[in-house]
């Protein structure tokens, strides 16, 4: 009460195929922020990009079954990239790569055809996260032969809790970080947080409809199936693969928004959430997760902790 | 534990699924650990990335743009630590260590389906 209102500077930029962006507290961190940003990006995607033939991931699909000695960040990425399979029953699974290749998501994913001819490929498991193997003592990762890791989704969201968790320690400010709406929050105790918009895809709010919350710390994912959308043979598909089938979830949900204790958490039981259909909302709750999710046809639905709404939702 | 064929696939490299088992094991417990040390602050964390990466070198970022916005306090906003811990110690998800409230700012991020 009685403080003013205060500039936060936000740096913006394209990286790992999406908008990433950074804001401090403190003006004068901004320089030093964004360069932190754009040099940890540019790390990240040289760690965990499906489509860089020179990418530590690729090294590791390429092996043919052996062990690849790996970084320690990249080890650690698949760390918790595994703890998080584990955690949402596999609904998150880091070996859908050759699945969204076959639907055609092999490359960027600004040069994959909006329109492709042929089929949907035949229903089919992915291999499964378990075929992933991590040995910590000698920090090596490996997976069976022709098993495809794909860490986009989750390796942006790690990428997010890690950059604000550098930004924070490295320049004492307040911080968030947002890389294609996966936002990661560090906070100074005297600092109020950010607003964040929620929205359903990551673009700049046009509406009085898009909920604004204000987070002190911790991370809030979106996961969605309104974006990266393209056709194969006529029909509509998108880049969340339901592990169990190799195709295109097809749930009840649309979108899904989660705040967690960090970007990652998030970002896992959103996609697990938009995985899991009509048994999101339950098992969101027996986590005590605030979530936002939104149904095809627009209809929302909140679980505990997320804030009442203080106008009309959708 | 791999089934027959992937353990094929794997070859004379392939991991006995006792010592898969066993290695999963410690990746949990060096997981926790590492994540335990994000969850008061990254700071361990933090210091063991920085002395992963050579100093950053005084380059201007080349691309990308600044903008400035307002932001209002909230009087309901929380004030929270600095730290939020990717999994908790059990490795599962972990909910938000403050609940987020809502704000009548203008946004500074936006979070939607990318």
């Amino acid at each position: 009460m009685g403080r003013r209102p205060r500039p936060v500077l936000r740096y913006r930029t394209r990286a790992l195929g999406t908008l990433a962006e950074i804001a401090v507290g403190d003006p004068a961190c901004l320089i030093e922020a964004a360069r932190l940003l754009d040099d940890e990006l540019a790390r990240v995607d040289r760690l965990a990009s499906r489509f860089r033939e020179d990418s530590e991931v690729a090294a590791v699909g390429r092996a043919g079954g052996r062990p690849v000695p790996v970084s320690p960040e990249l080890f650690e990425l698949l760390s918790v990239t595994l703890a998080m399979a584990e955690a949402t029953g596999g609904a998150l699974d880091p070996t859908v790569g050759a699945a969204l290749c076959r639907l055609g998501y092999d490359r960027d994913f600004g040069s994959v055809p909006a329109r492709s001819p042929g089929s949907l490929p035949p229903v089919g498991p992915v291999p499964g996260w378990r075929q992933v193997v991590l040995d910590p003592e000698r920090r090596t990762a490996q997976v069976a032969a022709g098993v495809t890791l794909d860490l986009g989704a989750i390796g942006k969201a790690w990428a997010a809790d890690r950059i604000a968790g550098l930004a924070a320690e490295r320049l004492g400010c307040s911080v968030v970080v947002s890389l294609g709406g996966d936002v990661a929050v560090r906070c100074r105790p005297e600092d109020p947080g950010f607003a964040v918009a929620v929205q359903d895809r990551c673009e700049p709010p046009a509406d009085g409809t898009t909920e604004v919350l204000q987070l002190g710390g911790g991370g809030l994912a979106t996961s969605g199936t309104a974006a990266r959308r393209w056709r194969v043979g006529g029909q509509l598909v998108h880049h969340i693969v339901d592990p169990r089938t190799g195709l295109p979830a097809a749930g009840r949900w649309r979108t899904v928004s989660v705040v967690a204790s960090s970007c990652v958490g998030a970002n896992a039981a959103a996609t697990a959430a938009i995985v899991n259909g009509d048994r999101a909302p339950g098992w969101l709750r027996s986590l005590g997760l605030p979530a936002r999710l939104v149904d095809h046809r627009g209809v929302v639905t909140h679980t505990s902790g997320w804030p009442a709404p203080t106008g009309p939702d959708r | 534990m791999p089934s027959e064929a992937v353990r094929a696939h794997l070859g004379s490299h392939a991991v006995a699924p006792e010592r898969r088992d066993d290695a999963l094991a410690r990746v949990g417990r060096l997981t926790r650990g590492a994540l335990a040390a994000a969850a008061v602050g990254l700071a361990a964390l933090g210091v063991y990335v920085a002395r992963a990466i050579p100093g950053h070198a005084a380059r201007s970022p080349s691309v990308g743009s600044v903008s400035t916005q307002s932001a209002q306090p909230s009087a309901t906003a929380p004030s929270s630590s600095s730290s939020g811990s990717s999994v908790g110690q059990s490795g599962a998800i972990a909910p938000p260590v403050t609940l987020p409230t809502r704000s009548a700012s203008s946004p500074v991020v936006s979070s939607g389906a990318s």
